[in-house]
């Protein structure tokens, strides 16, 4: 085909618009709320600490000085000593890498597994969406830590085999939320318009369902980290997750629970650490939603 | 409400429970490697391990297997206790008291703080009491039950004793003593619960507050008494009846650790001895229970649901 | 039309004498209505009926009708987005109901569709310049570094500033929009385009425009549109040929100058003399049909002629036998048992 010019004077002029992704509008009015600045800012923080622990941490997290054990709040222990003498202050720093690390890996595998399942039940709908469907209704019917608790009972205890189970448990909301979603974007037209240039199905799948169901799948997700953030530090409390020596903020809440006589105050920084964490988690889930949803309405 | 949509309801509810049992009895055979072996421990000789076999009848096929577990459930025979030789049952029906008193007065706590407290934050929305509970909400959501329960702990029984730091005393023993054992796992577990409500409750009166025949009324003058009266509570009771039904999981699941912090011997307890002493019998009846008890309460909360919305029964 | 220039194409791209021709013969797609138990269908509505539909190169055909006459169905099928439950499609001597998906994918790309809805038809959250080269990328006719300039080229190619290629459709005017559009129909440079109501989101002034694109392009490159529209005077602009359809059938068929001058069917009369014209004593001169009721109900047809509850003319036969399309020659087919009994709309 010959290419041909048609003058249209009323199009042809080009808008000083600033040219901007929905993804980067979307980011920019994220970032002009005062609470997910805070939010991000506050994770920033936690995931610099993380990288730079053996440098940060005044002391090393696993060094025992039984001399010392139970020492009050001081300028060389700046939150103490657990009852091993270890240093809480170097010992909740390296516990950050585990509190960012075990949501993102638990919500990792959730996505795994739910994303790509929600996406074919909303798509391929009939007996594929049926059986699914029921499937994640009857996992989501079990208590999330009750439903974790029986596949560490098979799996055995032990952080890896922690977050993968909570991946497991998370996965039905996300098949829940994608398979909505994807629903609602397959009756856009511009599936048809994929359909029409000849588009395989996963294509389709990949390039047009996807980053439209982006925004509900990246809130949920968001929020999940911080469910998962709470459930972690839950199964380490009871053991099940983070072996010893190793400290996570769920078993450094054990340690201090188990010595409530001796130090009662040793409950509060971990705990305090896992509630600014998962408060940062649920702003930028609201965030978002909020965010992306303004895009919709508009 | 139609007979069809009950009866579709009840039905879609066996169904899942159905699958539950197929999940929960593959627990077994997904154990990596010999369930028995697992199960009787490293150390355990040969005829202990066999013995084990034959009691959790890992010999028979799959399907027998399967299809005597199932008979059993439906007799109310869960099965025995590896660790012990006791029923499941009766091991769950001991522990069942316990966290029941734990969780319904934990319910009676987070609707009796959030949805007031929503209510009141939705109807005077932007003012300082409508912003101190959404901020309360929002950090109670964030707040691990059990830490609550340690936080609790330290004020109310260690610093000051004026309530016993551990254990569970039956109601029999008296209200009193019964509730004094009851109050601090009972709010460590309502918190997040009473938070998610008092969310819910605001947005949901804030939505109804801006409907076209609220404002009507209210321009016709309708006072704020008459107003929450008549319409603003059947609204907002919808939402908060779901967020209700969702909550009966997170509830169970948040007492596993509640209990174990508060010294109670309840079904959470039972649920994490068991996997210690890998009692898988006993794990798989408290899956099953939490299952059924979540199954059924979305299944009346679907019905109280109907009743508040006209517009589903039909559908 | 550009002859000689497209049968040099057709020379060198097609091996089979029956190149550049769409033949769709007997389609018939049913919509199941209303789901009893167990999701069985207790009604359906033959949304098209029996359609036969013949393009070749070069030629527009225009499908008038009213909603709920099966032209959108029609332009489904024929777009290939749907299966028809019984006849064929036959596109350039290939029977598109036998392919396998990778044949059928391959055979996209000589017809391509230009959708109605220009605000729902581009994926809100890619940039102008992937929609319109992603077909090229499907068809690895391009990298996707060759992407942006392809897109470019593309865009002026109806007439839009090459530089919109970095926005994103919810910053483009619904003018716009539809130029992109058709910019990204034209990408695999097919001799067939489906257009569906191209204009019917737009207003008034750029509706025009967009039509006036259409046409240039057909004159220029000598490119097939298929055009469905309810409105006879877009029709008219642009096709060589217009099939007229009622409730799934076509009801006549011919060369647009013989039927819009000459119309032998009582519903083609109808909707002629809706259509206004510029010429005011004209206009004030002319005999207005107003058709009497509704369309019946699809569900529930009448017997014989489908249209005899609204005809003016309805005789008894007409409740009895269900006319079929007969040729009065130079291509002009009616289905009327009266024929004839109706003049010149004008």
């Amino acid at each position: 085909m010959t290419a041909t010019t048609v003058t249209a004077p009323s199009t042809a002029a080009a808008a000083p618009l600033p040219v901007e992704s929905p993804w980067r509008q979307a980011l920019r009015r994220l970032l002009r709320r005062p609470s997910s600045v805070v939010a991000l800012g506050f994770l920033l923080v936690l995931i610099v600490l993380a990288v730079l622990a053996p440098w940060v941490a005044p002391h090393d997290p696993l060094v025992q000085d039984l001399e010392s054990s139970f020492a009050p709040y001081s300028a060389q222990h700046w939150l103490g000593t657990d009852d091993l003498g270890r240093d809480v202050a170097s010992r909740l720093i390296h516990a950050i890498r585990l509190a960012l690390l075990a949501p993102l890996i638990s919500v990792g595998v959730a996505v795994l597994l739910g994303v790509p399942t929600g996406l074919w039940a909303g798509l391929a709908r009939g007996w594929v969406d049926a059986v699914l469907s029921r499937l994640a209704d009857a996992l989501l019917s079990l208590p999330g830590l009750a439903f974790a608790l029986a596949i560490i009972a098979v799996v055995g205890p032990g952080l890896a085999n922690v977050m993968v189970a909570l991946g497991i448990v998370f996965a039905p909301t996300l098949f829940r939320v994608v398979r909505g979603a994807a629903m609602a974007v397959a009756e856009e037209p511009f599936i048809d318009a994929a359909r029409s240039i000849g588009s395989r199905t996963w294509r389709i799948l990949w390039v047009h369902v996807l980053p439209n169901v982006a925004a509900p799948l990246l809130v949920q997700a968001t929020i999940l980290m911080g469910l998962a953030l709470l459930s972690e530090a839950g199964l380490s409390f009871l053991g099940l997750g983070v072996q010893p020596p190793e400290a996570s903020w769920g078993s450094m809440l054990r340690t201090a629970y188990d010595n409530q006589f001796e130090a009662p105050l040793a409950v509060l920084p971990p705990g305090i650490a896992v509630v600014l964490t998962v408060l940062a988690f649920n702003t930028i889930g609201d965030a978002i939603r909020d965010v992306m949803t303004a895009r919709g309405r508009r | 409400m139609k007979p069809t949509y009950v009866l579709t309801r009840i039905g879609g509810g066996l169904v899942v429970l159905w699958l539950v049992s197929l999940l929960t009895f593959a627990l077994l055979q997904l154990v990596p490697g010999d369930a028995a072996q697992l199960v009787a421990g490293d150390n355990a000789s040969p005829e202990r391990v066999e013995e084990i076999r034959r009691q959790l009848g890992l010999d028979q096929p799959l399907i027998t297997q399967y299809l005597s577990w199932l008979g059993g459930i439906l007799h109310g025979d869960l099965g025995n206790s590896v660790f012990t030789g006791d029923p499941v049952t009766a091991a769950i029906l001991r522990a069942a008291p316990a966290t029941l008193s734990i969780t319904l007065v934990a319910l009676i706590i987070a609707v009796a703080i959030g949805v007031p407290a929503g209510i009141v934050a939705g109807l005077r929305q932007g003012g300082w009491i409508d912003r101190a509970v959404s901020l309360l909400a929002t950090v109670g959501i964030a707040m691990p039950g059990f830490w609550v329960g340690m936080l609790l702990i330290l004020l109310f029984a260690l610093t000051n004793p004026w309530l016993p730091a551990t254990g569970y005393a039956p109601i029999s023993d008296g209200i009193g003593t019964w509730l004094s054992h009851i109050i601090i796992p009972a709010t460590a577990l309502g918190l997040a619960t009473g938070a998610e409500l008092a969310r819910h409750a605001r947005g949901c009166v804030a939505d109804v507050l801006e409907r076209p025949y609220i404002r009507t009324a209210r321009a016709r003058g309708a006072g704020s008494f008459w107003l929450i009266r008549h319409h603003v509570l059947r609204n907002a009771a919808i939402p908060v009846v779901t967020v209700l039904g969702l909550q009966a999981g997170r509830l169970l699941g948040g007492s596993i650790v509640i209990e174990m912090v508060c010294g109670v011997d309840g079904l959470g307890t039972l649920a994490i001895n068991s996997i210690l002493q890998r009692d898988l019998p006993i794990l798989q009846g408290y899956v099953l229970l939490a299952a059924a008890v979540v199954v059924v309460v979305n299944l009346v909360v679907d019905g109280v649901y109907g009743w508040l919305n006209p517009k589903v029964r039909t559908s | 039309m550009t002859g000689s220039a497209s049968i040099d194409a057709i020379a060198k791209d097609q091996p089979s004498a029956a190149a550049r021709e769409l033949r769709a013969h007997g389609l018939v797609r049913t919509y199941p209505i209303g789901r009893g138990a167990f999701g069985r269908a207790h009604t359906a509505v033959r949304a098209v009926d029996g359609v036969d539909l013949e393009i070749t190169a070069g030629v527009t055909v225009g499908v008038v009708g009213e909603s709920g006459s099966g032209k959108s169905t029609l332009g489904r099928l024929v777009s290939l987005l749907e299966r028809p439950d019984a006849g064929r499609i036959v596109l350039d001597g290939r029977d598109t109901g036998r392919l396998h998906r990778a044949e059928l994918q391959e055979l996209r790309r000589r017809l391509q569709v230009v959708f109605q809805d220009p605000f729902g038809s581009l994926d809100p959250t890619k940039s102008i310049g992937h929609a319109v080269a992603e077909p090229l990328l499907v068809h690895r006719r391009v990298r996707r570094s060759g992407m942006a300039t392809a897109a470019e080229e593309l865009l002026t190619t109806v007439g839009l500033d090459p530089g919109l290629a970095r926005r994103y459709p919810e910053q483009l005017s619904g003018g716009q929009r539809q130029r992109v559009c058709i910019a990204r129909a034209l990408a695999l440079e097919p001799w067939l385009l489906v257009a569906d109501e191209p204009t019917s989101a737009l207003d008034l002034s750029t509706r025009s425009e967009i039509l006036n694109l259409l046409l240039s392009l057909q004159q220029d490159t000598g490119l097939s549109i298929l055009l469905i529209s309810h409105d006879f005077a877009t029709v008219q602009h642009l096709a060589h040929r217009v099939a007229v359809m009622y409730l799934g059938r076509i009801v006549e068929e011919g060369p647009t100058h013989d039927v819009v001058t000459n119309p032998q069917h009582p519903y083609t009369s109808a909707l002629l003399s809706a259509v206004p014209v510029a010429d005011p004593p004209r206009q004030r001169a002319r005999q207005r049909v107003v058709l009497r009721g509704e369309a019946p109900n699809p569900a529930r047809l009448p017997s014989g002629c489908r249209f005899r509850g609204r005809c003016r003319f309805a005789v008894a036969e007409c409740a009895t036998t269900d006319p079929q399309l007969t040729d009065l020659g130079s291509g002009h087919r009616v289905a009327c048992l009266l024929h004839g009994a109706v003049g010149p709309a004008a």
